[in-house]
């Protein structure tokens, strides 16, 4: 194995490898600020130019802009409250009020040390571990996918800020806008209302854009300029490393969370940096300060959302199974370049296989230059005065959603869920459930129903099932550790 | 101020619980194919879903009304009036704000990007209370080129 690795390492030193690596990186990063475009989008778009490389040095450049594309998602998540990409929405909940109290670089200096220290870890067990984690993955049917969600929907409780029953609320009408469209089953429609827009559904971009960045715009847009924000250089308010000490444990518990959701295909990044956050937020001595601005909330987001990358990895490589729409385009460039993921992979390009792992490490590496670089050149929009900064995100917003499908549709919709999100915050309900939902819904409506179908009917499938009872099991006792925390809350006001 | 607060939370509920009752006897049915209630159908999640927005309206309604009956607080009408005339202009600007977006979303559509967009933002940073003319005229011609560029030429997507 060691031997193996060391041969990869000297297959990728290369000053070629390490541009690539560079350029992808810096790719991946810029697609990721920009709201609406995605690393499934940057790797899509520079495939063409691995064409005529190697496949080393095509997989540098493409796992490259995987990792960068996954932190680029935070940078405007924090600076404008806009997630670059969904999977960095929940970094908005404490990233943005860090940085509208002027810790903007302090913020984005510990989502980069978060996203780098879940992707090493992910990548080691990806290195180590991926067959045995692969196996487990595959255990994984529709049963276990159900109770999986189920579990997940916990985590609305930890979001719903000062009162559950309004996230229950949120919750709910975030699964309702999920149902729009093609039932994932029979295909016949459902509140598309005559529209063939609605048939795909409602874009989780539009959603995401409109519910975080068109209603921060509006919100905004109630008072003329004035000074909002104290901008901090970041020579002067990075993230130190006491900072990072104190976000550790939480790093360590997003990764493990992040490795597992990723290594189950279907899942994705947003649910894991959800549940991590949720994860964080239980744990905590104090979790009624998360949202408010609490660093370890943007540790726990960044680093779930980050593992998934390792994570989706072990399914695609080890099984040949893409997990998400990003390994799946990544699926496509293995076979472009003559390579076929799965058990053989190992066996037969044992080399490259091995030197693509050294790659995702040199990735990392980079990623924690070019982050650095990164979050010096976009701390400044904080220093922008907000008749700048709004307007500009508001066109920012309307292209990322337009490119994301070129859809003129999903724009109305866009500016539709901004006006949603705006009346939300007006009537304090809080956004994040709608969007875990939203997001959760259509997983957890299909698995449900397929494990119906295998059963013929009997809901019994979801506890004679050792993972799906466990899911459940795990789904009451925080349901339960839960319910008794928001009694203790109450009784201490 | 806290009953207030609750007693919009209690306008909202009733919405959400009529909006509900709605959904599950008229839209639903007339909206959603599927003829059986039963795990399999297309129509269960969607009623399912109603069920408990319907629930939660109610428990929402009912909370907040037990607890303005248990807490009954004086309002300071003076303040309730100030609040009043700040949420009316608030709204007035919001409500100009998505008109400016919806015309510009329509723009986008007839006349392109291009054309589009540098009179809309120089609109919405004017509206915004940016105060010189030189700084406006500099960020939309940088921001209308640099994103023109970067969809069009970079990533290849058409703008119109």
């Amino acid at each position: 194995m060691f031997q193996n690795i060391l041969e990869g390492f000297h297959l990728m030193l290369t000053l070629g490898n390490l541009l690539a690596v560079i350029f992808g990186v810096i790719f991946g990063v810029f697609m990721g600020a920009i709201p609406g475009l995605t690393a499934t989008m940057g790797i899509a778009l520079i495939i063409p130019m691995t064409y005529f490389l190697d496949p080393v040095t095509a997989f540098a450049m493409l796992l490259g802009a995987y990792k960068g594309g996954l932190f680029g998602g935070s940078i405007p998540a924090i600076l404008i409250n806009t997630p670059g990409t969904p999977a960095a929405a929940a970094t908005v909940f404490d990233g943005y009020p860090m940085a509208q109290q002027g810790k903007a670089g302090k913020a984005m200096g510990i989502a980069l040390y978060s996203s780098v220290i879940a992707d090493a870890f992910t990548t080691i067990c990806l290195i180590f571990i991926a067959v045995q984690l692969a196996k487990i993955a595959l255990k994984f049917g529709p049963p276990e996918y159900a109770t999986l969600i189920i579990f997940s929907m916990t985590i609305v409780a930890s979001v719903s800020g000062k009162s559950l029953i309004k996230g229950l609320l949120a919750a709910t009408v975030g699964f309702l806008f999920a149902i729009v469209g093609l039932d994932p089953m029979l295909s016949t429609p459902r509140f598309v209302f005559g529209s063939v827009y609605l048939f795909d559904g409602i874009s989780v971009m539009a959603v995401m854009i409109g519910l975080f960045a068109i209603s921060e715009v509006l919100i905004q847009a109630e008072q003329k300029e004035k000074k909002s924000t104290t901008y901090v250089p970041v020579s002067k308010g990075g993230a130190t490393w006491e900072d990072l000490k104190s976000c550790l444990p939480t790093i360590a518990r997003g990764s493990l969370i992040g490795l597992a959701i990723g290594a189950i295909p279907g899942i994705g990044g947003t649910v894991s940096s959800f549940l991590s956050y949720s994860e964080a937020r239980r744990v905590s001595k104090h979790p009624e300060k998360f949202g408010t601005g609490v660093i370890q909330g943007v540790a726990a987001a960044e680093s779930g959302n980050n593992a998934v990358c390792g994570g989706t990895l072990i399914p695609l490589m080890a099984l040949g199974i893409p997990g998400n729409s990003t390994t799946a385009v990544l699926l496509g460039a293995f076979m472009i370049h003559g390579l076929s993921p799965g058990p053989a992979l190992f066996k037969e390009h044992s080399a490259t296989v091995y030197g693509i792992f050294a790659g995702l490490i040199l990735a990392n590496i980079v990623l924690m230059v070019i982050g650095s670089l990164a979050i010096k050149v976009f701390s400044p929009v904080t220093k922008l005065p907000k008749s700048v900064v709004f307007p500009i995100t508001a066109i920012l917003c309307t292209m990322g959603v337009y490119g994301f499908n070129s859809s003129y549709f999903e724009l109305g919709l866009m500016l539709l869920f901004g006006v949603i999100g705006y009346l939300m915050r007006k009537y304090d309900f809080p956004l994040a459930p709608l969007v875990i939902g939203f997001v959760l819904e259509p997983i957890g409506e299909r698995a449900i129903r397929q494990s119906l179908i295998l059963s013929g009917g009997s809901p019994l499938i979801f506890v004679t099932r050792p993972i799906s009872a466990f899911f459940l099991f795990l789904a009451v006792v925080s349901i339960f550790i839960l319910s008794s925390a928001i009694k203790k809350a109450k009784s201490l006001n | 101020m806290v009953n207030d607060e609750k007693k919009k939370d209690i306008k909202i509920g009733i919405i959400l619980l009529i909006f509900s009752v709605i959904n599950y006897n008229i839209i639903i049915p007339y909206y959603v194919k599927g003829r059986t209630l039963s795990g399999l159908s297309p129509i269960f999640f969607p009623k399912l879903a109603t069920i408990f927005l319907g629930i939660f309206s109610l428990t929402l309604i009912l909370s907040r009304w037990y607890s303005i009956r248990n807490k009954k607080e004086k309002e300071d009408n003076k303040g309730k009036k100030k609040e009043v005339g700040i949420v009316s202009y608030r709204s007035y600007r919001v409500l100009i704000t998505i008109t400016i977006m919806s015309i510009y979303l329509i723009l986008f559509k007839q006349i392109g990007f291009l054309w589009a967009t540098p009179p809309m933002l120089a609109l919405l940073m004017f509206f915004f209370g940016m105060p010189s003319f030189k700084r406006i005229l500099f960020f939309c011609i940088t921001t209308t080129v640099f994103l023109f560029f970067l969809f069009e030429k970079g990533l290849k997507i058409p703008l119109n």
